[in-house]
């Protein structure tokens, strides 16, 4: 067998707590000392994590045990606790030749996902390359919404891409049960499309365009490094406007560059949230199923203007779902433009 | 049905490796003398197994290094035949 770095040997399988030295090292040596998520900078927490059930890790480890690569199934940011994030990839630099990534990324994504109570699993693939891209198609992902611009310039320099990466949303269901699906108007026709082969059960009805006597129910999260607001709303109430002027207030110890909400469609309210939202120059990301349990529609905001011509895709799927994104931004821009155009608008 | 190097093309093109590479590539020459990347080669054998319903095993894997291989690998898990 030639000596190549294809033949290396390696073997996959479930993370052991004496793995948590091994991939906070990989972490540490892929990523420097500063990955955002502190389990990966903390053996103990690491270990911990795992036996919570917050974190689901998968290895590759070399015939003399080193862990050479690490990925895994994670609660991230839906309100829906069986609804896991699929990622958390660090393959040694020495091993990015061989077949480590695309052997754990499969057996993650197609049967470590057996072992947890995750009815659905989504992904967040980076848009600088496609690789992720077609390795989620491959295992049965299907792209559901693009975050624009939501990794920070300079998160992928070492690859090429100097500015800001948008990411591709991709989405397997493994478990489902039919249900309704309140529709705002201005997106009858997206979400019609971006529900096409999911192999989700969806009823749709007409999402209302009055708000609610209650308060807005939402939760906010700021991700200060990456510079990402993201919210989960799912009610719409009188003080929506307020609420909006709080999404949009500058971040307190980080600026904010990335603003996002998940709007359930689970309330008919969502209709008045997302008029309210489009009025403000939000703007389509996408479909978010199971976010709440219920789905979701993904609206957005950024600072300045989105990269959406560094975006690579693979897939006409993926590109049908940035032509809606982008031209739904350019409908919001003009109507920004138009507003500031209107006489006695306040500037 | 047999496996052809045209049907290996049309997988390497759905697999997302850049149309008017796959359609120069000499099917005796390995991959990655042409243009198809270390990380094109990983998804391709993905697609393979995929597409025929095979398993490569790591230890074949670095074996199949153009496309006459994959035919001929396809042929000997009796896909393709």
């Amino acid at each position: 067998m030639p000596d190549t770095p294809r033949s290396r040997r390696f073997t996959v399988a479930r993370f052991r707590e004496e793995d948590a030295e091994g991939v906070v090292a990989l972490f540490s040596a892929v990523y420097g000392d500063s990955y955002p998520i502190a389990a990966f900078r903390d053996p103990a927490l690491l270990a911990a994590q795992n036996r919570a059930g917050r974190i689901t890790s998968a290895v590759a480890r070399s015939d003399d045990g080193q862990v050479v690569a690490h990925s895994g199934l994670c609660r991230s940011s839906p309100p829906f606790p069986r609804l896991l994030e699929a990622g958390i990839m660090a393959v040694l630099p020495d091993w990015r030749e061989t077949f480590v990534a695309m052997r754990l990324g499969v057996w993650v994504m197609e049967s470590l996902v057996l072992e947890t109570p995750a009815e659905a699993v989504f992904g967040e693939a980076v848009c600088n390359v496609t690789a992720t891209q077609r390795l989620s198609f491959l295992t049965g992902y299907a792209p559901v919404a693009l975050e624009a611009d939501l990794m920070p310039e300079g998160s992928y320099a070492r690859e090429g891409e100097p500015g800001s990466v948008s990411c591709l949303v991709v989405f397997r269901s493994w478990r489902d049960r039919r249900r309704a699906l309140h529709v705002p108007a201005a997106y009858r026709d997206e979400i019609a499309f971006l529900l096409e082969g999911l192999g989700l059960e969806r009823d749709l009805v007409s999402a209302s365009s009055l708000l609610e006597p209650d308060p807005t129910a939402i939760s906010v999260e700021d991700f200060g490094a990456a510079g990402v607001r993201r919210a989960a709303l799912s009610l719409a109430g009188r003080d929506i406007d307020e609420v909006i002027d709080t999404l949009e207030a500058p971040g307190a110890s980080a600026h904010v560059r990335v603003r996002q909400v998940c709007v359930s469609l689970a309330h008919p309210s969502c209709g008045a949230a997302v008029d309210a939202l489009r009025a403000r120059g939000w703007f389509l990301g996408g479909l978010l199923p199971r976010w709440f349990d219920d789905d979701a529609l993904l609206m957005q905001k950024l600072e300045g203007p989105p990269g959406f011509d560094r975006v690579h895709l693979h897939g006409e799927r993926a590109a049908a779902i940035l032509d809606l994104v982008r031209r739904d931004h350019e409908r919001a821009r003009s109507a920004a433009g138009r507003e500031e155009a209107r006489p006695g608008a306040s500037s | 049905m047999t496996v052809t190097i045209e049907d290996v093309r049309n997988l390497m093109k759905k697999a997302g490796i850049d149309s008017g590479l796959v359609d120069r590539i000499d099917p005796a020459v390995p991959f990655l003398r042409q243009g198809v990347t270390s990380i094109d080669v990983p998804l391709l054998a993905l697609a393979t197994e995929k597409e025929w319903g095979i398993a490569i095993s790591d230890d074949d894997a670095p074996a199949i290094r153009t496309i006459d291989d994959v035919v001929r690998y396809v042929a000997s898990k009796g896909r393709g035949a």
